[in-house]
């Protein structure tokens, strides 16, 4: 083993005694008394492209885990009625004609008397504001498939 | 041998009988009841809601209108007879809405054994314009003309 290897350019060094050891091994292994530059060259080429290909693994983990986060966040907007936050972190979506964050029979008579005016919003998206878009309410309201206890509870991001 | 026959039948019949009793619940027999669901309220009920949540062994058969501006049966979710709470609730635009204690619903189960509890909860009560009102709900078994519970 040479002494550019022993305290090379990187600046790595090691025990006589330890040099010595590996000398010994290197002139056992028939390398004619030691490892060439070349050899040192080859073999830290070879560090570099394994740890380059870490670098390259781990921002590929990090950049999914964010675009999974972006996802789950995104989809459950998307599922509450991609509605719009409101102050106060509650997610609004259309049958919640109040804003109180929960879908009820109020919501439905809110938006009866406004249909019956010639307003309303259309919250069955069919294009039409009509007594079908309060049947949606009504029905949205007493539904038990919600986590509300038959008032749908709206998402909050709080 | 007689003897010992004769006590092992009664065993038997009396283990029957003991069975039969518990599968009745507390003795009564299977049969369908209503339950009249009451809002009380100071001012004019715009609209309700109230979950309705049976005992065990009862299973909803239907929901029946009220009286008044609630004689149409309430909206109410039909996954609900399958078993288990139901919601129910119904608005008004009347220009004349109740107050005091008013009949909103009738509900119906199928109570096996003939014991029966129902617990109401009211989940909220407007006034004609939408708004919050205070307001308390009762549940009550409807007895029949003849004093019989129904």
């Amino acid at each position: 083993m040479n002494d550019s290897w022993r305290t090379d350019e990187q600046g790595v060094g090691m025990p006589e005694g330890l040099a010595g050891l590996l000398r010994g091994l290197g002139d056992g292994a028939g390398l004619g008394g030691g490892v060439t530059g070349s050899v040192d060259l080859a073999v830290l080429g070879g560090a570099r492209r394994v740890g380059r290909r870490r670098r390259v693994t781990r921002r590929a983990v990090r950049g999914g885990a964010v675009a999974a986060v972006i996802g789950i966040v995104g989809g459950g907007v998307w599922l509450s009625g991609g509605g719009a936050v409101q102050p106060g972190g509650v997610v609004a979506i259309a049958e919640d004609l109040d804003g109180d964050g929960l879908v009820d029979m109020r919501d439905a008579l809110i938006l009866a008397r406004a249909v019956a005016d010639g307003q309303g919003r259309d919250v069955d998206g069919d294009g039409v504001i009509d007594r079908g878009d309060v049947e949606r309410v009504a029905t949205m309201a007493v539904s038990l498939g919600g986590d509300g206890g038959g008032m749908q509870t709206l998402g909050v991001v709080r | 041998m007689r003897r010992a026959c004769a006590m092992v039948l009664m065993c038997v019949l009396g283990f029957a009988a003991l069975g039969a009793q518990r599968m009745g619940g507390q003795g009564g027999t299977d049969e369908f009841v209503a339950y009249d669901v009451i809002v009380e309220t100071g001012v004019g009920l715009g609209a309700w809601q109230v979950e309705v949540r049976p005992g065990e062994g009862m299973k909803l058969t239907g929901v029946e209108g009220g009286t008044g501006v609630y004689s149409e049966a309430a909206y109410y979710d039909e996954a609900a007879l399958r078993g288990g709470r139901v919601v129910i609730g119904d608005f008004s635009l009347d220009e004349q809405l109740p107050s005091g204690r008013v009949r909103v619903a009738r509900v119906h189960f199928f109570v096996r054994g003939g014991a029966g509890h129902v617990v109401g909860t009211l989940q909220t009560a407007g006034d004609a314009a939408g708004a919050l009102i205070d307001a308390r709900v009762e549940v009550v078994r409807v007895i029949d003309d003849e004093g019989d519970a129904s």
